[in-house]
């Protein structure tokens, strides 16, 4: 049986970091895309355009910080606390997984974007959320970036999946 | 190497049908996977196991609207219909949700059943986890999802069942 569950793509941050990380041309070949990542940047935001899309993004979060649950709206394509910053613990870098079912439908797309960013100190962060892209056009690029003119640090890595329904 | 995350059966809605049944599930995986991305008509979207109304399923969840966080709890025993079937997951008439289960050794015969869910909608329900436990050591063979006041999933909903070798 073929392979149902494949990377597509990978990437290492390299020295210096990077401003941003692009996975284009995607195939359209799969049924759902997952996408793991392990990042750390000296600004804690996290965000994934679409196509290269900046609207159309609505999300609602649940969030933990070790003291309280919150909950929260999004408009804009990121959100804070996704990303290990420069402030929490040396070396240690966030979780997460963001997955997209059916993404080159002709339907907005809904998908979960998940992570888990740790720390030596009283207050760390876990977040769920739930987004929806509105907009009809199939992905076939992702671009990954915080939103601002700082880097994600080295060694952050982001890996593309495609899994198949048959 | 084999193929370990497999594809058993799916299912896309044609708009009328108030379930959607996965059945004669092979017992060679270790846990099953149900992906469902689109519509699943109504809030309350369920699954039963096995066509087992028995009073043998109970969950717990977290979930964030948007505005609040909150959590909740269906019993053992809390009565019909709450615990004749795994209600976990989210679900409205219209908007788009994507619920990922997973069923933890779903084909063992000497303990009950963990599912954990996570659930998105971003329109109104937001965010939401749940763990659940099928009280019986039964294995699954069948996989019944529906919603609360039986409506149809929208037509062009995905349902996928994957199987998960652990070797």
């Amino acid at each position: 049986m073929a392979n149902t569950f494949v990377k597509i793509a990978s990437a290492t941050v390299g020295s210096g970091g990077v401003a941003s990380v692009t996975f284009s041309s995607i195939p359209q070949t799969f049924t759902d895309l997952k996408i793991l990542f392990s990042l750390r940047s000296p600004i804690d935001f996290l965000a994934m355009n679409i196509n290269s899309v900046t609207t159309g993004y609505t999300a609602r979060l649940l969030q933990g910080n070790g003291a309280a649950a919150s909950s929260y709206q999004q408009v804009q394509p990121w959100h804070a606390n996704m990303t290990n910053n420069n402030s929490f613990t040396a070396n240690v870098f966030s979780n997460g997984e963001i997955y997209i079912p059916n993404y080159t439908s002709g339907t907005f797309k809904s998908y979960s974007a998940d992570s888990v960013v740790e720390n030596n100190a009283s207050t760390a962060y876990i977040t769920i959320g739930a987004w929806l892209f509105s907009n009809t056009a199939a992905i076939t690029s992702l671009m990954f970036d915080t939103q601002t003119a700082v880097n994600i640090s080295q060694f952050s890595s982001i890996t593309l999946y495609g899994i198949k329904k048959n | 190497m084999a193929t370990t995350y497999e594809p058993i059966a799916t299912q896309t809605a044609n708009g009328s049908s108030s379930f959607h049944d996965f059945s004669s599930i092979p017992a060679t995986y270790t846990d099953l996977v149900i992906i469902i991305g689109g519509s699943v008509g109504d809030s309350g979207p369920f699954l039963r196991f096995n066509s087992d109304s028995s009073a043998l399923y109970s969950h717990t969840r977290l979930f964030g609207n948007g505005t609040s966080a909150g959590s909740g709890r269906f019993l053992r025993g809390a009565g019909a219909p709450n615990d004749t079937r795994m209600e976990i997951g989210l679900g409205s008439l219209s908007e788009i949700v994507t619920n990922i289960y997973h069923i933890m050794n779903y084909a063992d015969t000497t303990t009950h059943k963990t599912i954990l869910c996570r659930g998105s909608q971003a329109g109104v329900n937001g965010a939401y986890l749940a763990a659940g436990l099928y009280g019986s050591t039964n294995a699954i063979s069948a996989i019944r999802l529906g919603n609360t006041n039986s409506n149809p999933y929208s037509s062009g909903t995905v349902m996928t069942l994957y199987g998960i070798k652990a070797a």
